[in-house]
């Protein structure tokens, strides 16, 4: 592997599109109460494990380091929020909002799978009611993308806990189930049910898992699913997944979400209402968030919470063709020529310009030669 | 990056099916032109939904690549290919088309049990990745000699057995092979970009219906050329 790989380039010709966008979701997560919070990069591997699951460690790195202990860089920043929040922060009165910037270091899926350095920027909710968390998450998540002009992003809503529920129903063995959850998230009806014929499954069942693999409008998938099963765990979750859309469709968001109970991605931390960040100038998800009540109960005290995090590679790439907003913004750049035998006159125009929000560069008066 | 806000395009696999592919979506409303030029064939509003077409025909194997990467939004490829490229994208629709059973052949007078005596399995096959996980996923260790004329690898004694998609089982027993075990199935799927859903629901959505619509009849399946003794 060649060495630039390790590192990042030192100029970015996107650097400012990052700053602006790390400014924005900051602001916005600020403005709903989360306050930034900053976690060590290093930590001890088997600290941390607790909270990480096979494709995460698979993606991490990790090194031993000079006293003998396995160390891993941070794949991902949720766990530990997690964690610190359980060693440190076991005291403070819930629920805690938190939000970052933080860069991770993972194999990321790209076309040779070899990017290791990327940003995270996102928002935690420790504790506290799990519909107004999950209701308030989705829409700083939406108000962050707005801010930053990514009006045609959409969020597209599923629940973790009804896939496991109709899964662990069937009876099929882990390695089965993982292959049928495989299935359901890439959408493949015909790939479930084979597998479940191949068990001997009961027809309920079948009809049940086969409703999420359904590419439907709107909370068809629900309505369709609650026809289905009398599993009570199951209808409760459909329930406060239609109650949560039906709020952001009386919030105004109708057009901005989706509900599809195939969106089962991200790490196998999520237990409940899971989302992901789409946009239609990009290929992959912009970000994914979701409920994961029993992550920080890996670490020391169970506490339920909620959060999401967005790349902020992607942000970029979302953003990229609209950039020209940017250029125009450079654009109202104004020069300020300073005399260097009076340079108070020259600055002070900068002072002025720059208390109106205005950006000043300061160029100097070539003095005339002899 | 995703093009084209005002089309959709579409990868198909220059494959055996390929004819079969076009005459589905020749049934659907596409009017395909002649896929043998190069490049994009722009096919007008084939669903009446607004939305145009761009289609073009790419190596099997490539196709989950570009969908995956959002160049096309959409692509027809099969699972077996999918699988060894661990592409991640959607597979909404499954053509009646196209169903291979994947196999492990060796030459005829061996068994499993001479492979597997063996100090190590050496097995020749165009799909590495997937070969390996199946063979891993049963606890047995191979050896994988990736080739893309494994039954040429295997007469040649560069491999003990191979692992293929049986098309032509005829062919495989006049080349003096036998399948030992059918390890897999193949089948060609609409495979979809993973973001692009829900920004072209009824477009996506109405290409579905219509594949449903106008799938023709499965053909016969394919006899598994086992020796007699099995």
């Amino acid at each position: 592997m060649s060495e630039h790989l390790y590192t990042s380039p030192p100029i970015d010709r996107s650097l400012g599109l990052r700053r602006h966008i790390m400014t924005t979701a900051m602001h916005s997560f600020g403005g709903w109460g989360y306050r930034e919070i900053q976690v060590p990069m290093l930590h001890f591997f088997e600290a941390l494990r607790p909270g990480l699951d096979e494709d995460q460690i698979e993606r991490s790195f990790r090194f031993v380091d000079r006293g003998g202990n396995l160390m891993i860089l941070r794949p991902d920043v949720t766990p530990v929020i997690a964690q610190v929040y359980a060693v440190q922060y076991g005291h403070t009165p819930l629920p805690l909002r938190v939000s970052y910037t933080h860069k991770i270091v993972r194999l990321e899926r790209s076309f040779g799978q070899r990017e290791l350095e990327s940003y995270q920027l996102g928002a935690e909710r420790i504790g506290g009611d799990a519909f107004t968390g999950d209701l308030e998450v989705l829409l700083i998540a939406l108000e962050a993308l707005e801010r930053m002009g990514l009006w045609d992003c959409r969020l597209i809503i599923g629940d973790h806990a009804i896939a496991r529920s109709l899964l662990m129903a069937t009876g099929a063995p882990g390695r089965i189930r993982d292959a049928l959850r495989d299935a359901i998230v890439a959408r493949d009806a015909f790939e479930v049910r084979a597998l479940l014929e191949r068990l001997g499954t009961r027809p309920q069942h079948v009809s049940a898992l086969l409703a999420l693999t359904r590419l439907d409008k709107g909370i068809e998938p629900l309505e369709r699913l609650l026809e289905l099963t009398e599993d009570r765990d199951v209808r409760a979750r459909v329930q406060h997944i239609r109650a949560l859309h039906g709020a952001l469709v009386s919030l105004g968001y109708g057009e901005r979400v989706d509900v599809q109970l195939s969106e089962l991605g991200g790490p196998s931390y999520y237990t409940g209402m899971g989302f992901s960040v789409v946009s239609p100038n990009v290929a992959q998800e912009l970000g994914r968030g979701g409920r994961y009540d029993d992550l920080i109960g890996r670490y020391g005290k169970q506490t339920p919470s909620v959060g999401f995090s967005m790349s902020l590679e992607l942000l970029v790439e979302a953003l990229t063709p609209r950039a020209g907003a940017f250029e125009q913004e450079r654009e109202r750049t104004e020069d300020v020529r300073v005399d260097p035998k009076d340079p108070v006159a020259g600055f002070k125009r900068a002072l002025d310009l720059r208390s109106e929000g205005k950006v000043a560069r300061v160029t100097r008066i070539k003095e005339e030669r002899p | 990056m995703i093009m084209g806000m005002d089309s959709l395009r579409l990868a198909l696999p220059d494959s055996a099916e390929l004819g079969a592919i076009c005459d589905h979506l020749r049934a659907c409303g596409f009017r395909l032109p002649d896929l043998e030029l190069p490049g994009l064939h722009r096919v007008e509003d084939p669903l009446g939904t607004g939305t145009h077409f761009d289609v073009f025909k790419l190596s099997p194997a490539d196709v989950g690549t570009y969908v995956e990467h959002g160049i096309a939004q959409l692509g027809v490829i099969s699972t077996d290919l999918i699988r060894e490229a661990d592409s991640q994208v959607w597979r909404p629709f499954t053509f009646s088309y196209g169903h291979y059973p994947l196999v492990l052949a060796a030459p005829q007078g061996l068994t499993l049990d001479h492979l597997s005596s063996r100090p190590i399995m050496r097995l020749a096959t165009s799909l590495p990745e997937l070969t390996r996980s199946l063979f891993t996923a049963r606890g047995m260790s191979i050896e994988v000699v990736p080739v893309e004329d494994s039954p040429t690898a295997c007469l040649l004694g560069l491999a003990d057995g191979y692992v293929d998609r049986l098309t032509d089982p005829g062919q495989l027993t006049a080349q003096g092979f036998r399948v030992l075990e059918v390890i897999g199935q193949a089948h060609l799927k609409l495979t979809l970009n993973r973001t692009c859903y829900s920004s072209r629901r009824s477009t996506i959505s109405e290409l579905i219906h219509r594949l449903y619509t106008c799938q023709p009849p499965e053909p016969d399946p394919i006899t598994i050329p086992f020796d007699v003794d099995d």
